[in-house]
């Protein structure tokens, strides 16, 4: 295989190869169909059992919160949908973030579009997390039925404070349903579900080293959801088709792993995104930072304003460093992110935008060879226009 | 599709327009046809393709073998110099074998309850056939209108379904008209370096000039990493759905980075287009000799954006030594997007990658440069060793039409 060097692992984190391992031993042991009564059917059944089991240790959840679906897009639309057509009595009114994923975005447009929600979106601060005051005034306009937000930004890491938007949601809407998209958190900062006092968490496996194709949504008991997908009526009737053994042993694995060193990793990789910002200091590389100070570690937004940021994704792409740039690549809306736009950033900055991703399974030499490369080609490429 | 019964073997009847009236050269034309017929038709089975007077005739070799008439006929659909083709049942000359075919292909047709009109059209080249052509359609229309006395009646003016009957060696029987792509087949006008990026209007120009004959060498100019390897798929996509139209072709695709950068360093802002543009021309223009073009072919419409005013166009005129067509220059956009809807270029122009032409690219370009003004934008720059560059830094990439590409 060619060496690569992924600082995109925000997008996908690589397989841990414990992973990789019990993912292949599940897929020649335990394959086949849970739903079966014989021997090898019931072994299949067992291994989702013990994932779920061990899925609810490493988040502080009951096991019965624990939905296995293919991963963060479906769990949350089904917390946002499901939780929609489950409660005919709920205020029609839904409250987001200027911060989501377009997971969220594109759920509420069908909530807007199809049940006749109203949306609200809250503004985000300079720094990228929600702005509390703008969070209250839209909870005490109306009457709020469902509210969402992003734990950790994808685009820049910004934290929201989980527990301050649980607390001010319950105080001024109490009936409301809540809930977080746990993508970027999951498996990189501690959580428990039981103490976050949200209704729904969605989680993606293939963010922390489990593969594609894999992730839960955590749910409150008490909290109903109307399944999306209906069918064999797996999983209590709550998500129907087969449940995929080897998937939710991968899952529970990769999760277990990470959240045994939730403290050593961002140790590491604090200390890495501190020598990127040394060296890019060092060669003298004209940038902007674009995350605030106190987010996740793990991912950047920076600016180097004289080339674009998919200018430079390419650059490096045919060095095979792979980034992602700050204005998604095809993206019909040139210089188009929401996220930055919505923390005051200019289109020309957003332009030169990209997002640089950290990992544990990073060396500081990966990090060394990329603010080389990243100087080469700004020295190379950027342009004065 | 209405159900033909498979008892009734049917050929692809392909009709030829202009080329028939073609004088002493109409030999020349046809083989030229012929070929790319059975070209873009041979990984479709053993077929044979024949011409009888002013009809070719596509069968299978072996009348027992599978014979995909949609896809036969979609792909003759695409070759210029046809003008329309249609499925068609083959009868003896036997008046009451061909009774017999006539009744039954018929009844595949019709018999689904619905009320019709109907023409039946004759066409009696045979004049050894004994019966004429008016008691033909006479006894034609009778018979049908025994069978279905509810259902049809005839319309000779504007009827839902025409039988036609050509009477020749055989009888040939069929009903539908598919239209081809008329012009004169690829290759018997020269070829032309197409100037191809990844917009809306250079595949179209290209379909244009091949529509009447001219073979195409599409020429990309790629500025990695300012334009995407997305960007570079993207026009090799253009390429190949235009040569299901114009056959394959082998693309250039120069690296033009380091000169963009040259350009970019050198140029006033404002003369960057045109200056880029000419020393685009320049090259295809040099080009052309090399790969035995005598033309020189781009998407531009008179005063469709600053590089496209008539000054605009007689700069880069100006640098080349061949004859260049535009021939979108008297098209309203609207007219060429609906062009590329219709050769299928249309959702691939549209998708949003970079070309060098939107990252370099002024905010006030000089929209009525003078030739002086070209010049001396150009003085600091060496024409001849930029040109050179350009052409030693060519990939060649071929391109087969997209349905050879599928496998």
């Amino acid at each position: 295989m060619t060496l690569i060097y992924n600082f995109d692992t925000t997008a996908t984190s690589p397989i841990l190869p414990q992973v990789l391992d019990q993912y292949v031993r599940s897929l020649k042991d335990e394959n086949l169909n849970p739903s079966s009564s014989h021997q090898g059917g019931l072994d299949a059944a067992s291994a989702v059992t013990r994932a779920r089991r061990k899925i609810a240790r490493a988040l502080d959840a009951s096991e019965q919160a624990i939905i296995f679906t293919s991963g963060g897009t479906e769990s949350t639309n089904h917390a946002l949908k499901g939780a929609a057509f489950a409660s005919a009595r709920l205020p029609k009114r839904l409250i987001i973030t200027a911060g989501e994923h377009d997971a969220t975005r594109q759920c509420a447009v069908f909530l807007k579009d199809k049940l006749e929600y109203d949306v609200d979106i809250v503004p985000l601060t300079t720094e990228g997390t929600v702005d509390h005051k703008a969070f209250c005034n839209a909870l005490k306009k109306a009457p709020a039925g469902l509210i969402s937000f992003i734990a950790v930004s994808n685009e820049t890491g910004a934290i929201n404070n989980v527990d301050k938007l649980v607390r001010l949601s319950r105080q001024y809407a109490p009936g409301a349903f809540i809930h977080a998209d746990i993508v970027q958190l999951a498996g990189k900062l501690s959580f428990s579900f039981q103490r976050s006092g949200l209704d729904f968490a969605s989680l993606s496996g293939h963010k922390f080293g489990a593969p594609k194709g894999t992730g839960a949504l955590l749910v409150r008991r008490g909290a109903n959801l109307v399944p999306l997908i209906d069918g064999g009526g797996q999983q209590e009737g709550r998500r129907s088709g087969t449940e995929n053994p080897p998937g939710a042993v991968a899952l529970s694995e990769a999760l277990t792993l990470q959240s045994e060193v939730i403290e050593k990793h961002l140790d590491k990789v604090s200390s890495l995104r501190a020598l990127f910002f040394d060296l890019l200091n060092k060669k003298e590389v004209p940038h902007r930072v674009l995350s605030p100070t106190d987010g996740s570690p793990y991912v950047l937004s920076i600016a180097f304003p004289g080339i674009r940021g998919e200018t430079l994704m390419h650059a490096l792409s045919s060095d095979r460093i792979f980034i992602s740039t700050g204005s998604a690549c095809g993206s019909h809306h040139q210089g188009k992110n929401d996220v930055l736009e919505a923390m005051g950033y200019s289109k020309d900055l957003i332009l030169s935008s990209c997002r640089i991703s950290f990992s544990p399974f990073q060396s500081e030499d990966d990090v060394s060879y990329l603010v080389d490369r990243i100087a080469e080609n700004y020295k190379r490429y950027a342009l004065t226009m | 599709m209405s159900f033909i019964p498979t008892s009734l073997d049917q050929i692809v009847m392909v009709r030829l327009g202009e080329i028939t009236l073609k004088g002493l050269n109409r030999g020349r034309f046809i083989d030229c046809l012929m070929r790319s017929m059975r070209w873009r038709l041979r990984d479709l089975g053993s077929l044979v393709i024949e011409q009888k007077f002013s009809r070719i005739y596509v069968r299978p070799k072996d009348p027992e073998a599978s014979f995909p008439i949609r896809e036969v006929i979609d792909r003759l659909s695409c070759i210029f110099g046809i003008v329309s083709t249609s499925p068609v049942v083959v009868s003896s000359i036997d008046q009451d074998t061909f009774f017999e075919v006539f009744d039954t292909y018929t009844s595949g047709i019709l018999g689904l309850g619905e009320e019709k009109t109907f023409k039946i059209e004759v066409k009696r080249a045979n004049k050894e056939f004994p019966i004429s052509t008016y008691d033909l359609c006479c006894m034609l229309g009778d018979r049908l209108l025994e069978r279905y006395p509810e259902e049809l009646a005839v319309d000779v003016h504007q009827p839902d379904l025409t039988f036609f009957v050509e009477i020749r060696d055989r009888i040939y029987l069929y009903y539908e008209m598919i239209e081809g792509s008329k012009g004169l087949p690829v290759g018997m006008s020269g070829k032309g370096v197409l100037l191809l990026s990844g917009g809306i209007d250079s595949p179209v120009a290209g379909y244009m000039m091949a529509s009447r004959g001219m073979q195409l060498v599409p020429i990309y100019f790629h500025t990695f990493p300012y334009t995407s390897p997305q960007a570079l798929e993207k026009v090799k996509t253009l390429a190949g759905q235009l040569a299901r139209y114009a056959g394959s072709m082998t693309l250039h695709v120069v690296n033009f980075t380091d000169v963009q950068l040259e350009l970019n360093r050198l140029v006033p802002p404002d003369m960057l287009t045109i200056v880029m543009r000419r020393v685009m021309m320049r090259v295809a223009d040099r080009l052309a000799p090399e790969v035995k073009a005598k033309s020189i072919i781009t998407g531009e419409s008179l005063g469709q954006v600053a590089s496209q005013t008539l000054e605009a166009l007689a700069t880069t005129d100006r640098v080349t030594t061949h004859p260049v067509f535009r021939p979108l220059i008297g098209l309203d956009k609207n007219d060429t997007i609906t062009l590329a809807r219709k050769i299928g270029t249309y959702e691939t122009s549209v998708l949003p990658y970079e070309d060098c032409c939107t990252v370099f690219v002024s905010k006030h370009p000089k929209t009525h440069p003078s030739l002086v003004d070209a010049d001396r934008a150009e003085s600091e720059l060496d024409i001849e060793s930029i040109v050179e560059q350009s052409l030693h830094n060519i990939d060649k990439i071929d391109i087969l039409p997209p349905f050879f590409m599928i496998e």
